[in-house]
């Protein structure tokens, strides 16, 4: 087996008394592509942020997390902030906010390349004008003087993603990267994201509230709930046979998730919903923190949080797992094979 | 049947000197029916149901409710007109006022448009017709979760009892698990109540899901329109093509038949 790039061990987040994350184990092989995903509160924005060590300051992080041999919690904001210069790039949700709206854009990605050495200026155009290339930006020498605002959502998160690789770095982490974006806007982005990790042979976290777009994207989607993982394993095998029941709840609730072929049968159709909402910090029940929304329930799931299952292809953290595929007639079940129900 | 809301090159801008907003829109939506209008942003599917509720004026063209013009309505019985034609706005909240209890947010439009108050038993009823309990009439916003404040703010919508009721991005606020709620409940509410309902969102699954008619915009035009089913597997127009094909991408049941 290779040796992983990211190997996270016993990791918590707490801000205050709340826990917010708590990861037992967490890998990712150098060039694979992880996809965090989950619903608001889930905590696996701040999973990834503490990954680059960005989470917020009141955040007290402890466990590990040993990126390329190193271990991470407990540096010191200089030494992180040198190992994600050599090692780690970061893409924010709104590009906006994340770029400087008083410089030019050219200029933005220039500090990004000069960071990376000693450059001369004519090598910093170099690059840029290379990096905008890459990221498919058309007439980089014009668009490089306009500013962030000149530029449509999509390009500005291109430029961000220029940025973020000029250092060729290992890991790239992106937080929501296309949720602010239109969805043909998106496909590209996506399908940019995939182009720039395999040529460069970076490892990607991804994450998202859709499972869909997780899935498009990764390699490996891991299913957070309340802080906790719930599931992770292979996209195709989450999505297509999930064991866990928040998984399979979120697949079923998704209102895209109906077989195209069936599309006109379930117009006007209720979907399959997950009763209640996410608790509010703090709020979370005993054992496994799904269960007073789960239709599944067992007695043991509110004695002892659930302990993570290996089967074939993932691990799951659920007392009473699905067995078989979900059904792909939304509301119709026809298609279903001997769950329980 | 004449349609309960018809538009005949309905076009729209801010100002004489504004770029336009909408282009000779024509669009009819029968009684009972359920449209969804998709774009992405800047697309004018908001400004659209806009000027079909009356908040905006059409710069020209021409829209009629039940058969009158709807700057007619506005000038004779806009009282009348604003009780038919009722919005739900994307973020309940902000369109609910924070210093308010639900009591009274949800009380406002019975109390400005029927010129009436409400008593407790009523209020309860609506929250009752839109799942929740009557106890959060006590509450304020900030102590709703996102789900529940738009369960409010579709209370509040239905209680002057609306011919037509426009839901801007209804869910997109929302988590996935609270979406299927909110999106049952308009399906349901309007299977109970005969609602017209007219729903924008730039999400093609939610739409298809809940809509049987289907309006693509974009820049302000509308570029297709028609049964879902047929906009869906048949798309007419490229637009409308790139924008399956982009969501699809994107969706669960692909990644199952890709697999």
């Amino acid at each position: 087996m290779q040796p992983s790039l990211l190997t996270i061990r016993d990791l918590t987040v707490r801000i205050g008394t709340h826990e917010i994350v708590s990861i037992d184990e967490l890998d990712l092989a150098p060039g694979r592509r992880l996809g965090l995903v989950g619903e608001s509160g889930s905590g696996k924005t701040m999973t990834a942020m503490s990954i680059v060590g960005l989470q917020p300051r009141e955040a007290t992080v402890t466990g590990s997390i040993v990126f390329d041999g190193r271990e991470l919690v407990g540096l010191t904001d200089r030494q992180f902030a040198d190992v994600r210069g050599a090692d780690m790039g970061v893409v924010f949700q709104d590009p906006l906010r994340a770029l400087n709206p008083t410089m030019r854009v050219g200029k933005q990605i220039g500090e990004a390349v000069r960071l990376t050495g000693d450059l001369s200026r004519a090598e910093v155009k170099a690059r840029v004008h290379d990096l905008m290339a890459q990221v498919q930006l058309p007439e980089p020498e014009r668009l490089a003087r306009r500013y962030p605002h000149q530029l449509s959502g999509g390009q500005r998160q291109r430029v961000l993603i220029a940025m973020a690789i000029a250092s060729r770095p290992r890991l790239l982490v992106a937080d929501e990267p296309t949720t602010a974006l239109d969805v043909t806007v998106q496909k590209g982005i996506l399908e940019l994201i995939d182009e720039v990790s395999t040529e460069n042979d970076m490892s990607v976290i991804f994450v998202s509230h859709s499972l869909g777009v997780v899935r498009k994207i990764s390699d490996d989607v891991a299913v957070l709930y309340g802080g906790r993982l719930v599931e992770m394993g292979p996209g195709a095998a989450i999505v297509d046979r999930p064991r866990h029941r928040y998984t399979e709840a979120l697949i079923e609730a998704n209102p895209d998730h109906a077989d195209p072929e069936q599309a006109e049968a379930v117009i006007g159709q209720p979907l399959t919903t997950i009763p209640g909402a996410v608790p509010a910090l703090g709020n979370f029940p005993s054992g496994c923190r799904f269960r007073d929304r789960c239709p599944h329930h067992l007695d043991e799931c509110a004695d002892e949080p659930p302990v993570t299952r290996q089967s074939d292809q993932h691990r799951y953290a659920c007392w009473n797992p699905a067995t078989a595929a979900v059904g792909t007639g939304g509301g119709s079940g026809g298609e279903r094979d001997g769950a329980a129900r | 049947m004449a349609p309960l809301v018809d538009v005949g090159d309905l076009s729209f801008r801010y100002g004489t000197h504004q770029p336009w907003v909408l282009r000779s829109v024509s669009l009819s939506v029968p009684r009972g029916a359920a449209v969804g209008i998709v774009g992405e942003s800047g697309s004018g599917k908001s400004t659209l149901i806009r000027v079909l509720c009356g908040l905006l004026t059409a710069t020209a063209g021409a829209v009629t409710y039940a058969g009158r013009d709807i700057g007619d309505w506005l000038a004779r019985h806009p009282r009348q007109f604003r009780r038919d034609n009722q919005l739900v706005f994307q973020s309940p909240a902000s369109s609910l006022d924070p210093r308010m209890r639900v009591r009274r947010s949800v009380a406002e439009p019975v109390r400005a448009l029927e010129r009436r108050r409400v008593a407790d038993d009523e209020l309860a009823s609506w929250l009752t017709l839109v799942g929740l309990d009557p106890s959060v009439l006590d509450r304020y916003p900030h102590q709703l979760s996102g789900g529940q404040l738009q369960r409010v703010a579709i209370a509040r919508s239905l209680s002057v009892n609306p011919g037509v009721l426009y839901a801007d991005e209804p869910t997109s606020a929302l988590d996935v698990s609270v979406q299927a709620q909110v999106l049952n409940l308009l399906m349901d509410l309007r299977a109970r109540l005969g609602l017209t309902l007219v729903m924008v969102s730039h999400d093609l699954a939610v739409v298809s899901r809940v809509c049987e008619q289907i309006v693509v915009m974009r820049g302000g035009a509308i570029v297709e329109a028609g049964p879902t089913a047929a906009v869906m597997h048949n798309p007419a127009a490229e637009y409308t093509r790139a924008l399956v094909d982009a969501a699809r991408a994107v969706s669960l049941a692909a990644s199952r038949s890709a697999s």
